[in-house]
């Protein structure tokens, strides 16, 4: 397939993605997965698990893995493609909505619609943690560092980012 | 109400323009474990741009809103501050630099990506964050409790989405109507 067609379709995925992303692009990682991993084989299941990873890691959003994807599919083109299809149609609707926020803001179906979302997103972060975990907990040791954050993040206060950081060191011994 | 008169203004034309492009330039780059906290910490306490109230109220736009959370805040506020050219130049400063680096990111992996040390580095990174993740859905889910509903919603996301892989757009028109009917139930019965 040309490089431009391909970039083509991700750029549709994306724009779609975008505006689905209800909760966050956290979200929309199984779609994605689902999407570049499984109907196109654009990445292998390992790929998506180390984009997400760096994604986590680098300095700027974490929405960037889309770019890294995107670079993948596309190279520079396919990453510049990729970032704007995820950022510019949600921004274009807050945009919008930014200047109607006040009136509809108390509004009965407003809380009702954020209610009703909400169980929604949970189901679907939830997905994201089954999606990446099992991308990346090939052996014992990555599925007992994937269960111990859990444990770790929800019994304390601690900044993710330490966990990351003990978590990429023993990486680099015991799953390399 | 004191607070307003503390707020600092805008500076005018393209000044104004570059004062937004690097204020969400240093929120992205600092954007470790959630750029949304260092978007206070940049907009509210150093440079006065925003009182407490208005940051959290649209934050709670932004997070109702689809997207990434980020982009939103760059695209109201800079919008508020100086029209579209001035949402633009915020979305420019969250997305621009991070980007570069996110490209010679990806190029450093595919030369190195496969080296042991490398990949066993992402490799545990990627299965803590798969933990840090599920502990982000038990948190949601806290609040959730006595209400089976939502239980059920939520089960049913995750069915459809984890283990049988259907296509977001699918789940949603799937399940959000039903859900918002619910919430919209709940609420009236609490009245």
């Amino acid at each position: 397939m040309s490089p431009i067609l391909a970039i083509l379709q991700l750029v549709a995925e994306f724009v779609l993605l975008s505006l689905l992303s209800f909760g966050g692009m956290n979200v929309v990682l199984p779609d994605a997965h689902r999407f570049v991993v499984d109907a196109h084989h654009w990445l292998t299941d390992q790929e998506f698990a180390d984009f997400f990873a760096i994604a986590q890691a680098a300095p700027g959003p974490n929405f960037l893995m889309f770019a890294l994807i995107g670079w993948k599919v596309g190279g520079v083109l396919g990453a510049v493609a990729a970032a704007l299809a995820i950022a510019l149609p949600a921004g274009s609707l807050a945009y919008v909505v930014g200047g109607l926020w006040r009136r509809f803001r108390d509004a009965p179906w407003r809380r009702a619609v954020q209610g009703g979302l909400a169980p929604v997103t949970i189901g679907l972060v939830f997905s994201s943690g089954y999606v990446l975990s099992v991308a990346a907990d090939q052996d014992w040791m990555a599925f007992a560092i994937t269960v111990l954050t859990a444990v770790i993040t929800l019994g304390t206060e601690i900044n993710p980012l330490w966990i990351f950081f003990a978590a990429a060191i023993l990486g680099s011994f015991a799953l390399a | 109400m004191s607070e307003h008169s503390e707020l600092a203004a805008p500076r005018p034309g393209f000044d104004g323009l570059v004062d937004l492009f690097l204020a969400f330039m240093q929120i992205s780059l600092s954007g470790f474990g959630g750029a949304i906290n260092w978007a206070h910490h940049a907009l509210v306490e150093q440079r006065r741009w925003l009182s407490d109230e208005d940051f959290t109220e649209t934050l709670s736009l932004c997070q109702f809103l689809p997207g990434p959370n980020i982009i939103n805040f760059a695209a109201c506020f800079g919008q508020r501050r100086h029209g579209l050219v001035g949402a633009l130049a915020a979305a420019a400063g969250v997305v621009a630099v991070p980007l570069v680096i996110f490209i010679l990111l990806g190029a450093l992996y595919s030369r190195f990506g496969q080296l042991r040390v490398v990949h066993g580095a992402l490799n545990g990174i990627s299965a803590a964050a798969a933990g840090f993740i599920i502990a982000v859905g038990v948190r949601l889910s806290r609040p959730h409790r006595g209400r089976p509903w939502s239980a059920v919603i939520g089960a049913a996301a995750f069915i459809s989405m984890a283990l049988a892989k259907f296509p977001l757009i699918y789940v949603l028109l799937a399940l959000a109507p039903p859900s918002i009917a619910l919430a919209w139930w709940t609420q009236a019965r609490q009245r």
